[in-house]
């Protein structure tokens, strides 16, 4: 009973915290219903959003997935031109699913505030999810909800729960599949599983990637050899069947799409490549960027030559690594290696893992790691998701350590404090090469967001009409990390209050 | 609910599954051998039919330098010269009197082969008597094999590859001595060492490193006597170890040596003389081009860099954590942990190489914006293997992760052609585009009467890319041919090969000072090097048959 108070508890705090961060105009709060203004800030600032944002409207209000003349111009650059129609570059999965929020908000002249605010749902979601996970690999309830907590306000998962991207419904999908993937095999679980991957693809390409460990492990699920006499017998369960049930709808799904956009069921508009639209139907080509200069055999999206400059930039520099923006999920390690030594939770310790190798390694291998314009490594958040579950079992183990704490303390407050200040005001921060090549040179790191802080630039409603009578923006920043903080601290009081506490040492037996 | 299963008999009977497999277990370094000479037969062809086997400016000199000893003005072991190594030279001897097996390449590369297919076994071997796993075992191997640059250089006649035999050889031999202490084992090591040091200077490198271990392997182990009884008994044991282990490892050292006296007249020839590395280096110097030298860190880095490069990211820390858990691991013997240390000693020497100022090594974007002997970098490759083997094998439980993300990563590898020592050959400063002048010969001098004057130190690819006989070149190592020639060109050289105004070139240098050089008239301007053509009406005075007979 007292568990279940607390979750309704940290919903409730997780709802309110949303609010302080929802976008909206300086002096209508409904100013981006009806304008798609680009704005630094904005909800529209990236065209990551505002082309899958395009393609919901172009569902919803035109009953066509092909862009009309208006949202092409929105959508670009992230736009496609086939065979006379223009389309957004992205997989359908991320306005597919939230269309029905964008119908709902329609009604009441809130399109795009009901349309982002099912990411925000996701995310608390996610976060929940997250708690599930980190139950898995061994923590305690407090603790896991201290790692649900991490992973929503000390990552950038907060910032991109606020955009209109497919990060936020990636982690949902991966989770969900993660945990599919410990249960029993069965006909049900075997077709969620398919269902999952298959919406895991639709919102995001790599998701297939990245759910292939968890695809792989369940079908070894359910081969066993077994000998019989002079003869051996490969045992296959037919529930694995509900893995084709599961995943085919939703790719006729997908391959429907594309045959209305492309004629065909397998050309995507990743494999075409994105166009700038002029006007008045005129395109420029853009310029696709390879992950290397060497003619390679066949086209892929990943390439080894980047490795190197892609961990530099995802893991280490000042550009988008989590050193910069999100140190806590490194204690995930720690918590992940723990883990791995309890010998119930090594199997599944060992599929998380892999999930966020392969996180990592795929996208130090492609050609764009620092993903455009954006705050930290966003290509990384799924890595995050389930390290932060890594964290939960961390803090459970060493809770009683004085050393770890004042470690954890620490890049727990800067971790938030760092992004919540992405979240009041942008997401875009450009790489380092365009940043100073820019007309007027911006910062390449989050010093161009406390640029904005200082400009008491931010689009946050409830600051521009609450409490910008108060406070600046600076204090307001200070204000909400504390108030996270808080948040974030209490399943970790809980979980202190019957805690030993004793000298620094670090100890990896299990008890 | 019950799962419904489905049962399927496989159609092999257990008696006959367990029989191939038995079979297998038997013979599985069998089976990986021809498995990887057929990959070393396919990546062969697969870069010679693609026109990367002799890219390298390097595979080409050594190919000449091969063919100098069996064909010329001046045949024989001489040939073989200074500064580099003379084994790989020698090993081509048999087949590089061939036409085809010269200019194909085929005669060094399939010393390569060869190398790397034994380098292969070996790795297998080396991980067996670590007590490594079968899967640990293969994927050892297979980090060596999936390697596009090591799959680059064993199609070459390059001497990389020879070179990680014979080292991981000694290495591999050096082990066994410390684990069950039979000086077969020590005897065999100080073989391949021997070997190595014919190759390379890592191997005389390898050669001390190796040494320095024995030493310490006597006084550390107690089957050569207690420390506590008396450390001159442990000093001799260890002197006539050492002895006998330098008696046959230094004799290749020695031989180098007496070679360069015997030829050259200095014993140091190879290290001061004006075609070493070291001469090299100080012009390297003087234009600011040898930023490692004297810089650790520098140094540190760009080997790193070359390493990374050669073996991938995700490879080198997964070498780095095998390396760690390989000195950890209470299950394998202290004396072998220490004679592993021995695998680090490419790493080392490179380094050392690098801050001493006696090796160059470019990175792209880091050091200039060109490749330069970045394929240094995949010396540790058998190392780094080895120790990704260890690695796969020790941690269990995500054996099948590491094992399906190297999978992964290596597809990626071979998909976007990320062959580092590809690129140094194309584009870096290891290649020469001199087809424009090779053709020219190939074109205008094959059926001619007439030698062609040339300096081989500095244009060897040429000599290579024109398809003309060696016996047609009057070069540095013809003897009296070259003394004559450069001193009176127009009785000896129909044409002239040379870079004009660079004293570098040793033809430009002497010829440009003789009377002579006023009867030649420059046909072709070519960015490596100018053609020069003697005038016609000097051509009735020209030798052009080898007069001079049989030289000493």
């Amino acid at each position: 009973m007292k568990k279940i108070f607390f979750v309704l508890l940290i919903t409730i705090l997780l709802l309110t915290s949303l609010t302080f961060f929802v976008k909206g105009g300086k002096t209508d709060p409904f100013y981006f219903q009806t304008h798609r203004d680009t704005v630094v800030g904005g909800p529209f600032e990236s065209s990551n959003s505002l082309s899958r944002f395009a393609l919901t409207e172009s569902m919803i209000l035109d009953n066509d997935f092909a862009f009309n003349e208006e949202r092409r111009k929105q959508a670009t650059p992230d736009l496609v031109y086939y065979k006379g129609k223009f389309f957004t570059i992205f997989t359908p999965g991320v306005s597919f699913i939230t269309a029905p929020f964008y119908s709902w908000g329609l009604q009441y002249g809130m399109p795009q505030l009901s349309s982002y605010l099912s990411m925000g749902l996701f995310g608390i979601l996610n976060v929940f999810l997250i708690v599930l996970l980190a139950r898995k690999l061994g923590a305690s309830f407090y603790a896991a909800i201290l790692g649900g907590l991490i992973y929503f306000f000390a990552t950038n998962a907060l910032t991109y729960s606020l955009t209109y991207t497919q990060h936020t419904l990636s982690v949902t999908f991966i989770v969900l599949a993660l945990l599919n993937a410990v249960g029993k095999r069965n006909i049900i679980n075997n077709f969620l599983l398919g269902a999952l991957f298959g919406a895991g693809l639709l919102v995001d390409i790599p998701n297939g990637v990245m759910m292939f460990p968890i695809g792989l492990y369940v079908l070894y699920k359910h081969f066993n050899l077994v000998k019989i006499e002079e003869a051996l017998k490969l045992k296959l369960k037919l529930s694995l069947v509900g893995l084709l049930l599961g995943i085919i709808p939703l790719l006729l799904v997908f391959g429907s799409y594309n045959k209305v956009l492309t004629d065909s069921y397998t050309v995507i508009g990743q494999l075409i490549g994105r166009v700038d639209y002029l006007g008045d139907g005129q395109i420029k080509e853009v310029a696709v960027s390879s992950p290397t200069d060497v003619k390679p055999l066949v086209n892929a999206p990943y390439a080894t030559r980047p490795l190197l400059s892609g961990a530099y930039t995802l893991l280490i520099s000042d550009e988008r690594s989590w050193i910069y923006y999100s140190p806590i999920v490194f204690l995930g390690i720690l918590g992940l290696f723990v883990a791995y030594k309890n010998s119930d939770t090594k199997g599944f310790t060992a599929l998380v893992s892999a999930v966020i190798l392969i996180d990592i390694v795929s996208y130090t291998m492609f050609g764009d790691p620092w993903g455009g314009w954006s705050y930290g490594p966003r290509y990384l958040i799924p890595a995050a998701a389930l390290f932060c579950a890594g964290v939960g079992v961390a803090v459970q183990k060493f809770k009683a350590n004085p050393l770890f704490l004042l470690i954890f303390l620490s890049i727990l407050i800067y971790s938030i404090s760092i992004n919540v200040l992405g979240a009041l005001t942008t997401n875009a921060i450009p790489p380092k090469v365009e940043a100073q090549n820019l007309a007027v040179p911006i910062p390449y790191t989050y010093q161009y967001n406390l640029q904005l802080v200082d400009q008491n630039n931010s689009f946050s409603i409830f600051y521009n009409f609450l409490a910008n009578r108060y406070l600046s923006l600076r204090e307001y920043w200070y204000l909400l990390t504390t108030f996270i903080t808080v948040i974030a601290l209490l399943p970790f009081l809980l979980l202190l209050r019957q805690t030993k506490f004793t000298l620094p040492k670090f100890n990896f037996k299990r008890p | 609910m019950k799962s419904l299963e489905f049962a399927v008999n496989l159609p092999v009977p257990n008696k006959l599954f367990l029989k191939i497999a038995d079979f297998f277990r038997k013979n599985i370094l069998f089976l990986i051998t021809v498995f990887l000479t057929i990959v070393s037969a396919v990546s062969f062809w697969f870069f010679y039919s693609n026109s990367l086997g002799l890219a390298y400016n390097d595979a080409r000199s050594h190919l000449d330098i091969g063919r100098r000893v069996v064909e010329g003005l001046k045949p024989g072991f001489a040939q073989l010269g200074s500064v580099w190594l003379p084994l790989p030279h020698i090993l081509m001897v048999p087949t590089i009197w061939n036409d085809f097996m010269w200019h194909s390449g085929l005669s060094g590369a399939i010393v390569s082969m060869i190398s790397f297919v034994l380098t292969g076994a070996l790795i297998y071997k080396f991980l067996e008597k670590l007590a490594v796993g079968i899967w640990g075992r293969l994927v050892g191997v297979f980090v060596f094999v999936a390697n596009i640059n090591v799959l680059y250089l064993q199609s070459t006649a390059m001497t990389e590859l020879l070179l990680l035999f014979t080292m991981t050889a000694g290495v591999y031999e050096l082990m066994l001595w410390h684990k069950n202490d039979k000086v077969l084992h020590l005897i065999k090591s100080a073989f391949y060492v021997m070997l190595s040091t014919l190759i390379r200077y890592d191997g005389w490198f390898l050669f001390l490193f190796a040494g320095a271990l024995i030493v310490l392997q006597i006084f550390r182990s107690d089957y050569y006597g207690s420390l506590k009884r008396g450390f001159l008994s442990k000093l001799k044991v260890a002197e006539g170890a050492i002895f006998m282990f330098c008696t046959l490892a230094a004799f290749g050292i020695f031989l180098w040596l007496l070679w360069n006296l015997l030829i050259f007249k200095d014993p140091l020839y190879f290290a001061f003389g004006p075609y070493s590395a070291h001469s090299q280096q100080l012009q390297l110097e003087s234009a600011g081009n040898l930023t490692t030298k004297g810089n650790l860190m520098l140094s540190v880095e760009h080997y790193s860099y070359a390493l990374i490069y050669n073996s991938n990211l995700f490879v080198s820390i997964l070498g780095a954590l095998g390396m760690y858990l390989l000195f950890i691991d209470k299950k394998i013997k202290t004396g072998v942990k220490i004679a592993s240390t021995a695998l680090l000693a490419p790493l080392l020497f490179n380094i050392l190489a690098l801050f001493l100022g006696h090796s160059v090594l470019f990175i792209q974007g880091v050091s200039g914006n060109t490749w330069f002997n970045v394929r240094y970098g995949v010396s540790m490759m058998p190392s780094i293997a080895i120790f990704v083997g260890l690695l796969v094998d020790r941690i269990v439980n995500l054996r099948a992760v590491l094992i399906g993300l190297v999978i992964f990563v290596t597809f990626f590898q071979f998909t976007s052609i990320d062959a580092v020592t590809i690129d140094d050959a194309r584009v870096g400063s290891s290649q020469k585009n001199v087809s424009e002048v090779s053709s020219w010969l190939g074109k205008n001098a094959k059926d001619v009467d007439g030698f062609v004057l040339i300096s081989a130190a500095s244009h060897d690819a040429i000599i290579f890319s024109s398809g003309l006989p060696m016996s047609k070149f009057i070069h540095e190592g013809t003897g009296k041919y070259w003394e004559s020639a450069t001193t009176n060109p127009e009785h000896w050289a129909r044409w002239i090969i040379m870079r004009s105004y660079d004293d570098n070139d040793s033809t430009w240098k002497t010829v440009s000072k003789t009377p002579d050089f006023a009867h030649y008239e420059v046909v072709e301007k070519y960015p490596f090097a100018d053609i020069y053509k003697l005038k016609d009406e000097f051509v009735p005075g020209l030798n052009t048959k080898p007069v001079l007979g049989k030289q000493k």
